[in-house]
């Protein structure tokens, strides 16, 4: 299956999700996107600069620090949620292939834990298929 | 800057970019709910790429800027005659001190307020500077707006207290100041330095260009998916509030967050 049938399916299962992106976090590079309203590029930029600084950059370092050992490196975060009145982004970070990523904004009324067990089996899926 | 705040604007540009991108009108201020001056400001602040920013109220009249970086370039068309006239050649003059009085004749008993917004090349805006917001907006500084803060119970430490059995530590500050704790001191050592940092760029926010119409974010960050932790960062006001948890009860956590923060 390719990366923009996946997003697609998604977005077909979870009505809420209104924006999906696939992108790689080390070259800040978006792949692949799926949206209910066409996406401008820069929106799109927007969306990964997001994505890598709450998944790999400063901010990820800055809070990973408080569930690392003193004596270990800072464990990777994998997973960032940002819940507002109005909207919800998730970004997701492959496990099998960390530079991989999914943003996504959502509706509030998304389920999310439900949405996130299905998008991380997408974005795993996804290297398996490259 | 990357800290809560910063992070809920860009998300705001995310949300609302195919519309500002595509220069429909949006609704601002609908019957007279929002300060007209506070949204204008908001809406400048949130305007990073070059844009003509035009505002329209519940008169018809339109004022409209240029805008890069959050900072307003000039007054340009098609603003109405009726607020240039205001003050005489104000369109070419480009006199800050002018400004001001164009803007509080436009939002002055104005209870509707609508923008479309329209790309500008980039290679003209980028070479200025742009003018202080503090200046344009000099009446409408945050010190007059309602404290909401006082009018509200405090959100942040209801959700953290409600919480405490499914978190492994948790901390509140309002206005800076812990107020409210759990946890080992191994693991508050650690929050209260994320909490530092991240009260600087909340403060920094509040006091500055920043003008938000949503007042309540809950971002979390999650380590690996299997056994992995998460630390989760709420504001709410004026207060933040930070907690440790396992991802395993992340879910209900989050549950609770979004019927205290409704």
């Amino acid at each position: 299956m390719n990366i923009s049938t996946r997003l697609d399916d998604i977005r077909r299962a979870f009505p809420a999700c209104e924006t999906l992106a696939y992108a790689d976090i080390s070259t800040n590079n978006v792949l692949s996107s799926s949206a209910e309203k066409q996406l401008h590029q820069e929106h799109l930029n927007d969306l990964c600069n997001t994505a890598v600084d709450m998944l790999s950059g400063a901010s990820a370092d800055r809070v990973s620090c408080v569930w690392a050992d003193n004596h270990s490196e800072f464990p990777d975060v994998y997973q960032a949620i940002i819940i507002e009145i109005a909207e919800v982004g998730i970004f997701l970070r492959s496990a099998s292939n960390p530079t991989d990523a999914l943003c996504c904004v959502c509706l509030p009324t998304i389920d999310i834990p439900a949405f996130i067990a299905s998008a991380r089996q997408h974005l795993e899926e996804i290297g398996k298929d490259k | 800057m990357s800290d809560i705040s910063t992070l809920h604007q860009r998300l705001n540009r995310l949300v609302h970019g195919s519309a500002i991108m595509s220069g429909q009108e949006r609704i601002l201020v609908q019957d007279g709910e929002t300060d007209v001056r506070c949204a204008m400001r908001a809406e400048i602040a949130e305007t990073q790429l070059p844009r003509r920013v035009t505002f329209r109220n519940s008169n018809d009249d339109i004022i409209s800027f240029e805008v890069v970086a959050g900072r307003v370039i000039r007054l340009v068309e098609p603003t109405s005659a009726s607020i240039v006239g205001r003050s005489e050649a104000l369109l070419k003059c480009d006199d800050p001190l002018c400004l001001p009085k164009a803007v509080s004749f436009f939002a002055q008993n104005a209870t509707r307020l609508s923008v479309e917004t329209e790309r500008l090349d980039k290679s003209r805006a980028s070479l200025e500077f742009g003018i202080a917001m503090d200046t344009i907006f000099e009446q409408s500084s945050l010190s007059g707006m309602p404290d909401l803060a006082a009018a509200q119970s405090d959100v942040v430490t209801d959700f953290l207290e409600a919480s405490r059995d499914f978190c492994t530590s948790g901390l509140v500050l309002v206005n800076g100041l812990p107020v409210f704790e759990f946890g080992s001191e191994a693991i508050l050592t650690k929050l209260n330095r994320l909490a530092e940092r991240e009260t600087v760029g909340f403060r920094t926010s509040q006091s500055t260009e920043v003008v938000s119409h949503y007042t309540s974010q809950c971002v979390v960050y999650s380590g690996h998916p299997i056994g992995g932790q998460s630390v989760i960062c709420v504001s709410h006001t004026k207060s933040l509030g930070f907690a440790t948890v396992s991802n395993d009860a992340l879910g209900t956590v989050i549950e609770f967050w979004k019927s205290h923060a409704e």
